[in-house]
């Protein structure tokens, strides 16, 4: 792993990727897969990240209270500044183009609008409390949806603004949520240790239990099909839910004791997800049963969020402020 | 374009029957990760109980990181001063700790909850 340590020292290198899963019980090469890893600023703390529109990458920069934007093209870095005791924790792009933030630092959802650059903020409720809030994802009639690990999950009208709170029926947990192609929304709880699918008229959570007790659902996604993979903080598996039968399969991450954190399924049906205990991320083919690893481009890389777009798999460094950027798409 | 709120249900920790103490309200920064129980639940940080005068890295079965049991070795115990320096910035105070939080930069909300957290951990004794 050294030789990716010390090219990434700089922005914005291309290293051929090294898969180098030796624990895994298949490994798989990815002879066309390149990685660049690109340097952001000291102290950023990157957490999660998003494509944009034009082609760049935001990132949220927790630790400075700001929405980062990478042109990848260049390596140039962007800070835009969310206001004062700002620690955004999320970001997606939104059906309008902009970039939602989840703001645990501000207990608000923040709007980033790339065009005018506009910000538009939603405070929680005062009686909401602190949230903790965590992570978002828009359903099929562009409501967004939130969590905060304080025990709620959310929803804001974009078009009114008007905004709900639920608490999760387990109280303190809920983490990663994502949308279905069909635009259904399921959201984790990490200390509850559930999958939650939300009634998106209603509002109501319908819990629904992994065969794994106290397995620790830290993040989910959900792939062409509606199936939704979860990442097992706890237990170290990857595990997938198919609604249309109502089973669990689930895999145990190779490696000792791994602890999964990030999930997310590119748009070749690949499941990509993060090991701490690896530092590293894995790919996994679900038709091969095959894992191909990409190391961490330092110590302590942890990657907390993947996302990607097509041909390309972004993962955030929190632990070396990058961002490694997978292009996955075959040449011509 | 002010939001329109409508609370479902109360959101975190129960409704308490009186307003929260300062030091309450900056508990619930850390209330997502840290109980202040027995602890042994499914939460990611360790216990907050009796957390004052408590050996640093010390529960038991918890996987704390290299890094605070390196810092353990030099500093045996939580005192008030040192749990105040590490919620101001823990990543200063322990390079490499594992607790996602960068801090309270508030002085009067750290000394709020670190004085919390001691009245907390004297009341489950």
């Amino acid at each position: 792993m050294s030789f990716v340590r010390t090219l990434a020292a700089a922005a914005a290198l291309v290293l051929t990727a090294a898969p180098a899963c030796a624990q895994a019980p298949k490994t798989d090469t990815p002879a066309t897969a390149t990685t660049r890893v690109f340097q952001l600023p000291e102290g950023a703390r990157v957490h999660d990240v998003a494509p944009a529109p034009d082609g760049t990458i935001w990132y949220t920069a927790q630790r400075q209270g700001a929405l980062g934007i990478l042109d990848p093209k260049t390596g140039k870095v962007r800070h835009i500044p969310l206001g004062e005791g700002s620690a955004p924790h999320g970001v997606i792009q939104g059906p309008d183009g902009a970039a939602w933030i989840t703001d645990s630092g501000l207990n608000a959802i923040v709007r980033f609008d790339p065009k005018s650059e506009k910000l538009t903020v939603w405070k929680l409720p005062e009686d909401a409390g602190y949230a903790n809030l965590n992570t978002g994802a828009f359903d099929g009639d562009g409501i967004h949806w939130f969590t905060g690990q304080n025990g709620i999950y959310g929803r804001l009208d974009p078009k009114t603004g008007a905004m709900r709170i639920f608490s999760d029926p387990d109280g303190r947990g809920p983490y990663g949520i994502a949308a279905t192609p069909s635009g259904d929304v399921y959201y984790v709880s990490l200390a509850g240790s559930h999958l939650a699918k939300i009634d998106r008229k209603t509002g109501a959570a319908a819990i629904v239990e992994p065969p794994t007790p106290a397995q620790g659902a830290r993040r989910v996604w959900a792939d062409s099909k509606g199936n939704l993979w979860v990442s097992e903080w706890n237990s170290g598996n990857l595990s997938r839910y198919t609604p249309a039968t109502n089973t669990w399969t689930m895999w145990k991450l190779p490696g000792d004791k791994p602890k999964a954190y990030a999930v997310y399924v590119d748009e070749r049906d690949i499941v990509w997800v993060s090991d701490f205990a690896a530092n590293a991320v894995l790919a996994f083919d679900p038709r091969t049963q095959t894992w191909t690893k990409y190391p961490g481009s330092g110590e302590g890389a942890n990657v907390r969020q993947i996302l990607g777009a097509p041909g390309e798999v972004y993962l955030p460094e929190s632990g070396t402020d990058r961002i490694m950027v997978v292009r996955t798409a075959r040449p011509g | 374009m002010a939001p329109a709120v409508l609370l479902a249900t109360a959101a975190v920790a129960g409704p308490p029957s009186k307003p929260p103490s300062k030091g309450e309200r900056a508990y619930q920064k850390c209330y997502s990760c840290h109980e202040l129980g027995r602890g042994a639940g499914q939460l990611e940080g360790p216990t907050l109980r009796r957390i004052v005068g408590r050996r640093v890295a010390a529960e038991r079965g918890f996987a704390y990181s290299p890094a605070l049991r390196r810092f353990a070795r030099r500093h045996p115990r939580w005192t008030l001063k040192l749990l105040d320096r590490y919620v101001a910035n823990p990543e200063a105070l322990v390079p490499g700790t594992s607790m996602n939080f960068h801090g309270i930069s508030d002085a009067a909300e750290r000394r709020a909850l670190v004085e919390y957290l001691n009245g907390a951990g004297r009341s489950s004794r």
